[in-house]
């Protein structure tokens, strides 16, 4: 092979692990996209830049034009494979590059603004293929620095990471085949100590992806969709006013399992006068995880909902995993709250949503969520704060506290109905409610509950929709003015956000609970009557304090270190012996002349492991000759043998192959003589 | 030992990547970088051990025409107790290098490596000291270790076949006919001169010392010893390619002419003058002049050196490929013609051929094409 030759085999082998270094952070955007969506346009764009590269290595005219062909080519490949329907017959048209261009400058900013896994339509993904064209390209116009070639890919790996940090199993995958794609970038022509550098290097990465790291910073943290500011009406100011024009419809729908009730907004803030809602909204992706937090087993639920007109909320449930149809409404992923901004005229959509389903019987004694803050107030009064105080019994903040108060509210506050209905929940008419009348809509009691709960510590806050009623025309529940209902929620451990009923009107309506609302059911019916204290549960003793917080992690990872060197080293030294009882077995199926070869093979590698100096080119008698003891005997007998098999003509019938193998025999035994020390360096000698 | 520059920018990076990885939060970050931290230290582990092994080093042939076969054998002994890695060695031959990637050996080994030297320069070539570097597979470390002795390879100039053309002395006129069958071979006196220590006191010429006052010899030559000399031009103002062309043809004709035992003379206008007595040692002795000769540092000098004064007698070849000739070279020339059987002038297809009377002039592109004519026109 001449040197260009050779020179060629080397660059392509860089060319190709450059290309690999640089897809393997594409792929790393899989938990955002889907692995099967990202691999072909990655692999297309992969494809197409080592055909640029090789169209340059025949025709070397093309080669300052390099980077310019790959672009266009990627860029091709792009179009063909995601952008395929914007083509004419396979041909790219101005759509496709307006596309293409809009790919490069919207879609990571689409992608962030949405739940993950997002929606896999090419709008949002091209930025993946495009920064890997863009990386590959770069990479080898500077492969003739090899070190210098990885960094862009390496600048590309950071960025998937700030995406979405990659852990566990697939993160131990990708550094394998990322550090041996820059390995097969950096290799040069000498081959001393291959299996120290892979084994040091194999057992560091395993050892680093077991250092505990800080929580991710991911760019997504801050990135919400834009939703433009409206002036309306807050849900919660509409409810005395839809109560008092009880029928008319405000919805319906068809569901596979009762529904306990609808939400539209779900209102977290307060400052003593309004309730607002949160504006971390954001695009609706392929399918929504259960938050989290939440460790209770949850089961999905679909229904089909029509919906006239209104507000631009629309109904939806507290963990909504995904909307089918013709809407594309945005999402916040906290309250399940669904929002379409541009709202029109009606629109009919399909909601699937989880619930906590399965044994919720420790629910009772449930702490209350601790990492969820617990709320703005405004400013307390005292007289409200020895009302939170008395509802509570001066109870620590639990899930068992929670309806206690909502115990209280409903026993010594009345449902005002008729016609003229108490409005408002700011502080004065929360006041109002509290102290003097007594009396109030669903929206007073839910108010009421929230600041109360607060005061006491317990995280709360304030959902506004309809219950589900009982009634069905022809199929679907249409859901009226009447229904409307506006109640608390409390953060409780493991479970999320458990709805509550304060003014006792959600259940009077409601169609079959769900296995929450039986569970709650079931809890409030064990409360203890107002006169006994509560019931007081066991508190978990305090996370021990390590002193040496810091040396933890270090210990660790020498810890992982050393079993992952002592692994390594168990299974070189056991490799050898099976490696040698392999190759034995395969030399003694052989046949004929190549079964006395093998034989001679066999010999020389036995006496070989036991110190004998082996040259290239010695034959067997050269052999004979710096043996000693029987051995030259065996090994006379076996070169006659290789002599029959090889140079009479006559080849090897099975008697000599028989005869040779047994001259083998006869050396293993004079061996197997020998001290136990040498007998156990043989077995492990490399030869 | 050390790293390379690639290796201390792996290690920057791979520091950069865990704190980094540590700080924001990316676990796959602080793989990387334990990954390549894992490499480096694997690199300065094998760069770290100097390879120690014995290397003779074997060199045959020694001297050898350009293009030819000249092999080196290196003998890599492993005189420690304990496996040697392989490593890479590089011999310097010349302005050229020879890298050689010498496998692990085993205690005691011995492995003989066999590799052809670059002999396309010719010139009497240094080989050695040999270096021994020690790199890992991904180029982060290397260490390096001179083994100090060094061997000499002759590259001599290409000879290609060619006949030899005879002419001895020719017989001054005044002498009559030289007798062309003379039994018992013949002597001719040219001169008598001032003894020198070492002149063979048989020939002391009697008269003459008497008449002079001081011991005076016969210098006496065969008519029929055959005589050949070149004046290889070797000034500054050849160009280099055709300079080795001229050596090359130089080589040729006198290592022809020395093969049929013809008494031979190589001069140059920088002062080589090269006698030796005919025979294998006198090819030998020629081809060590031409391999070492090189053009003069110093412009101007006459194509003519002074030591061919009083030289005369059988053929004079010049080769110069110089693309002027001063007029004093033409002099000079027209002085050398008629001491001389035969002149013959070698030029470049450039070279300027001055009009001397009785030269034969040959223009040629090479050597080859030189000797082509050489065989057609002169032998």
């Amino acid at each position: 092979m001449t040197r260009t030759a050779s020179g060629d085999r080397v660059t392509r082998l860089r060319v190709v692990s450059l290309l690999l270094a640089t897809a393997v952070p594409g792929l790393l955007f899989a938990p955002v996209f889907g692995l099967w969506a990202l691999v072909p346009p990655v692999a297309g764009v992969g494809v197409a830049c080592y055909a640029v590269f090789e169209l340059c290595l025949r025709v070397p005219a093309l080669r300052p034009w390099r980077p310019l062909l790959a672009l266009v080519a990627g860029a091709l490949v792009l179009v063909e494979v995601t952008l395929f329907d914007t083509t004419r017959s396979g041909l790219p048209t101005l759509d496709s590059l307006t596309r293409l261009v809009a790919g490069a400058t919207d879609s990571w900013q689409l992608t962030l603004q949405s739940t993950w896994p997002v929606r896999p339509e090419a709008d949002l993904l091209l930025f993946v293929p495009l920064l890997v064209l863009i990386t590959g390209m770069v990479g080898i116009e500077l492969l003739r620095r090899p070190a210098v070639a990885v960094l862009p890919s390496l600048g590309f790996l950071l960025l998937s990471q700030t995406f979405v940090a990659l852990q566990g199993t697939e993160a131990v995958v990708a550094v394998l085949v990322y550090g041996a794609a820059v390995a097969g970038v950096f290799v040069s022509e000498a081959r001393s100590a291959v299996a120290l550098t892979v084994g040091l290097s194999v057992v560091a990465g395993v050892a680093g992806l077991a250092v505990p790291t800080g929580p991710a910073y991911s760019v997504r943290h801050n990135e919400f969709a834009q939703v433009p500011q409206e002036r309306e009406v807050s849900p919660l100011a509409e409810v005395a006013a839809r109560l008092s024009d009880p029928d008319a419809e405000v919805f319906r729908y068809t569901s596979d399992a009762p529904v306990d009730r609808w939400r539209l907004v779900v209102l977290d803030g307060f400052d003593g006068v309004t309730w607002t809602a949160g504006d971390r909204y954001r695009r609706l992706g392929a399918e929504i995880g259960p938050p989290a937090g939440t460790t209770v087993p949850t089961t999905q639920r679909s229904a089909r909902l029509t919906v006239p007109g209104g507000p631009r909320w629309l109904p939806s449930q507290a963990m909504p995993t995904s909307v089918t149809g013709p809407v594309r409404p945005l999402v916040d992923q906290d309250s399940g709250t669904l929002l379409l901004p541009d709202r029109g005229g009606p629109v009919q959509y399909d909601l699937t949503w989880r619930e906590p389903v399965g044994d919720l019987a420790g629910l009772a004694d449930a702490a209350v969520s601790t990492d969820v803050r617990t709320g703005d107030l405004g400013t307390v009064r005292d007289e409200i704060a020895a009302i939170a105080r008395t509802a509570t019994r001066d109870a620590r903040p639990t899930f068992r506290t929670a309806l206690v108060l909502e115990q209280y509210l409903s026993e010594n506050y009345k449902l005002a109905t008729g016609a003229a209905l108490p409005t408002g929940s700011g502080w004065p008419q929360l006041r109002e409610f509290l102290e003097t009348t007594k009396r109030g809509t669903s929206e007073q009691f839910a108010a009421s509950y929230v600041v109360l709960a607060r005061i006491v510590g317990i995280p709360a806050r304030l959902a506004v929709g309809y219950r589900a009623p009982r009634d069905q025309e022809g199929g679907e529940v249409v859901v009226r003015n009447k229904d409307v209902l506006a109640w608390p929620e409390v953060a409780v451990e493991g479970v999320g956000w458990v709805p509550l009923d304060p003014a006792g009107t959600a259940s009077d309506a409601g169609a079959a609970p769900t296995t929450l609302a039986e569970v709650l059911a079931k809890a409030r019916a064990e409360l203890p009557p107002p006169s006994q204290p509560l019931p007081d549960p066991p508190v978990s003793a305090p996370a021990q304090v390590d002193e040496g917080g810091s040396w933890t992690g270090v210990g660790t990872l020498v810890g992982w270190g050393l079993v992952g060197l002592l692994a390594l080293f168990v299974a070189a030294l056991l490799a050898i012996p099976v490696a040698k009882l392999v190759r034995t077995v395969r030399r003694r199926r052989y046949t004929g002349a190549r079964s006395v070869v093998a034989a001679w093979w066999e010999a020389r590698d036995l006496l070989r492991a036991h110190g004998a100096r082996v040259t290239p080119g010695m034959t067997v008698r050269d052999l004979a000759g710096v043996s000693e003891g029987s051995i030259v005997d065996s090994l006379h007998r076996l070169a006659v043998h290789v002599d029959t098999a090889l140079w009479s003509g006559a080849g090897a019938d099975r008697d000599t192959v028989t005869a040779a193998w047994n001259a083998v025999a006869e050396i293993r035994g004079t061996l197997a003589r020998r001290s136990f020390g040498a007998r156990l360096r043989a077995v492990f000698a490399i030869r | 030992m050390r790293l390379t520059r690639r290796g201390v920018c792996t290690l920057a990076v791979a520091v950069v990547l865990i704190a980094l990885g540590l700080v924001a939060g990316y676990p796959l970050l602080v793989a990387v970088g334990a990954m390549a931290v894992g490499a480096v230290v694997a690199a300065l582990g094998v760069a770290g051990r100097k390879p120690r092994v014995e290397v003779i080093r074997e060199l045959f042939p020694d001297r050898v025409e350009r293009d030819g076969r000249a092999v080196i054998t290196l003998r890599v002994h492993n005189p420690g107790t304990r496996r040697q890695s392989g490593f890479t060695a590089v011999d310097r031959v010349g302005e050229d290098r020879v890298t050689v990637a010498v496998r692990p050996l085993a205690a005691g080994a011995e492995q003989p490596y066999l590799n052809e030297l670059p002999t396309g320069r010719r010139g009497r070539h240094d080989v050695g000291p040999l270096t021994l570097f020690r790199a890992d597979a991904l180029g982060l470390g290397r260490s390096e270790l001179s083994l100090g002795a060094t061997a000499t390879l002759w590259v001599y100039p290409k000879t290609h076949p060619v006949a030899a053309v005879t002419g001895g002395l020719p017989v001054h006129h005044h002498d009559g006919e030289a007798t062309e069958t003379s039994p018992r071979g013949s002597l001719d006196i040219r001169e008598v001169r001032p003894y020198v220590p070492g002149d063979e006191v048989r020939h002391l010429h009697w008269k003459a010392t008497a008449r002079t006052g001081q011991l005076m010899v016969r210098d006496y030559a065969d008519p029929h010893q055959p005589r050949f000399t070149v004046l290889l031009d070797d000034r500054r103002e050849v160009a280099a390619a055709e300079f080795e062309e001229s050596v090359e043809l130089a080589a040729s004709l006198l290592v022809a002419a020395a093969d049929a035992d013809h008494r031979c003379r190589l001069v140059t206008p920088g002062g080589v003058d090269a006698v030796a007595p005919s025979g294998w040692n006198a090819v030998q002795r020629y081809l060590e002049e031409l391999c070492v000769v090189d053009r003069t540092r110093d412009a101007g000098l006459p194509l003519v050196p002074g030591v061919l004064a009083g030289a005369g007698g059988g053929t004079l070849v010049v080769i110069s490929s110089a693309v002027s000739v001063s007029p004093d070279d033409r002099a000079a020339l027209v002085g050398l013609r008629p001491r001389y059987g035969a002149v013959v002038l070698v030029v470049g297809l450039s070279g300027a051929a001055p009009e001397v009377p009785g030269i034969r002039v040959l223009r040629s592109a090479n050597a080859v094409d030189a000797i082509r004519q050489w065989q057609a026109v002169i032998a």
